[in-house]
């Protein structure tokens, strides 16, 4: 029994880490074709995500007031809070609901999803690489 | 052998399975499908446009598709390709956060599949890799007037899959392990036997002639058969004067050429053994006649004498050789008399001015 729950916590351990990588690896992706620096500072407010900067070194986990993006699930006047106007939702519910929301990156049906909404990337002036163009709505 | 052959029928039968099973999954999506399109088709009698304008419609066929989702068909959902060529969610059947609302975008993993789908009106099926949890999609065009409006999707879950490699899976790597341990001791066991054949060779060959050595005669002492063979006994002649005049390298060297000579003149099936210092004593194989056996002796002892060993540029040496023959062996009781008669007729080839055979126990003779 022991080796039984033993082997389950290392595979699922392997199986959670590998899952965050793949996010670590996406939200980097992102933080990049946004902004144009080699160390970007995210704010992440979304619980899911936790522990995530240890697996994508290029992106700097801070605080809300020194984030150039934030990356998160809920509509807490997230825009009032920090300097930024560069917000990335976790949720989709959250991107269609709030017009202000550059993007976001979101689970549905055991696939990774992003998308880009159009009308903000022209409002904050980014225009992103080509291999994204593809997620712009 | 037999459980490399098991392991290997074994994983033939897990291929077998797993194709057998992806098949019966594929036609109990096939006939879900079949059924949630002719729900479909009755619904929007014939015109697709109204899915698109009526959002009771399409809550109405996304409840539908909800009564469908089980544990094994996880989602089912509808995309159609906007003007623009971009897949977009029409209807769904999932709840929460997996739902997607009407006009959603919707990125495709195995896009081959639905590329294909929406080109060519043929349902299509595909294995999912990249996506968490799930085994198959399953593609059903909706055709509608000859033209392919939308595709209705089902992705079956890991479930079905995961239950039967929770059975298989676990066997087939018990023997896999079993298979590496048993070839494991194979190999240890054959390099024991190669250690130990090593080292018996050492042990039966003499270092310095190659031949084999008095443990040889040993081992083979009492699986002698006397009526099989002919004895000879052969000894360098004067062999003492060429290791005082020129040293034992020398000598080392004219024992290994007279070995080598004996090995030439001697047959695979012959045994030629080091007896002593300059010592040799062959079993030759049973051949037919007296006069076979003393054409051998005579054409060793010629081989021997007939060309001279060089020891080097300047150095050149003449050996000869005595030979004691007992042609037919099974005249005396034992092995031990049999080589003592060859022992004895060395002697008197040697009385008789060396550089000769001597023979005994003829067929013939009493």
């Amino acid at each position: 029994m022991k080796i039984f729950l033993l082997s389950f916590m290392v595979v699922s351990s392997l199986f959670s880490s590998n899952v965050k990588k793949l996010e670590a690896q996406i939200l980097s992706s992102i933080a990049h074709s946004l902004v144009h620096k080699k160390s970007v500072n995210i704010c992440i407010d979304d619980r899911n995500f936790k522990g995530i900067g240890k697996y994508a070194k290029s992106l700097n986990v801070v605080s809300c007031g020194r984030a150039d993006i934030v990356f998160t699930s809920k509509d807490n006047d997230i825009n009032k809070k920090c300097k930024t106007h560069l917000i990335f939702s976790t949720s989709y519910y959250l991107y269609e609901h709030s017009p202000m929301i550059v993007g976001a990156f979101f689970w549905q049906k055991g696939r990774p999803n992003i998308i880009f909404r159009q009308k903000q990337l022209k409002h904050l002036s980014i225009a992103l690489p080509k291999n994204f163009q593809k997620y712009i709505d | 052998m037999m459980v490399g052959g098991l392991y290997y029928q074994f994983g033939k039968v897990i291929d077998e399975t797993n194709n057998e099973i992806n098949k019966i999954e594929i036609n109990r999506a096939k006939a879900l499908s079949d059924k949630i399109i002719l729900h479909i088709r009755n619904k929007i009698t014939g015109d697709f446009s109204l899915l698109l304008q009526y959002k009771e419609l399409r809550e109405d066929i996304s409840s539908f598709l909800s009564l469908n989702v089980t544990d094994e068909f996880k989602y089912i959902y509808v995309i159609y390709k906007d003007k623009k060529g971009a897949y977009r969610y029409l209807l769904d059947g999932s709840y929460g956060v997996d739902r997607g609302e009407f006009g959603q975008k919707f990125f495709p993993l195995l896009t081959n599949i639905w590329k294909t789908s929406l080109k060519t009106g043929h349902s299509m099926h595909g294995f999912q890799k990249k996506a968490d949890g799930l085994w198959i999609t399953y593609l059903h065009p909706i055709i509608i007037g000859k033209k392919v409006r939308a595709v209705l999707a089902l992705d079956i879950s890991t479930k079905e899959y995961q239950n039967l490699n929770n059975f298989l899976i676990p066997l087939y790597n018990f023997l896999r392990v079993f298979l590496s341990v048993l070839i494991i001791i194979v190999l240890v066991v054959m390099a024991q036997m190669y250690m130990f054949y090593k080292e018996r060779k050492k042990s039966i060959i003499d270092p310095l002639t190659k031949l084999y050595n008095r443990n040889f005669l040993k081992e083979i002492w009492h699986k002698v058969n006397l009526k099989k063979i002919s004895i000879m006994m052969l000894d360098i002649d004067y062999f003492k004067l060429v290791n005082d005049q020129y040293g034992h390298d020398v000598g080392d060297i004219v024992l290994s050429s007279v070995a080598r000579k004996l090995m030439g003149e001697t047959r695979l099936e012959d045994k030629v053994i080091r007896y002593g210092g300059e010592e040799f004593l062959i079993f030759l194989r049973w051949s037919k006649s007296d006069e076979e056996v003393m054409r051998i002796a005579d054409r060793i002892r010629v081989s021997i004498a007939s060309e001279k060993i060089r020891i080097s540029e300047s150095l050149s040496i003449n050996v000869t050789a005595s030979i004691g023959v007992s042609v037919n062996p099974s005249k005396n009781k034992t092995l031990k008399e049999a080589i003592q008669v060859a022992d004895k007729m060395l002697y008197i080839a040697k009385n008789r001015g060396r550089n000769r055979v001597a023979y005994a126990n003829l067929h013939n003779s009493k």
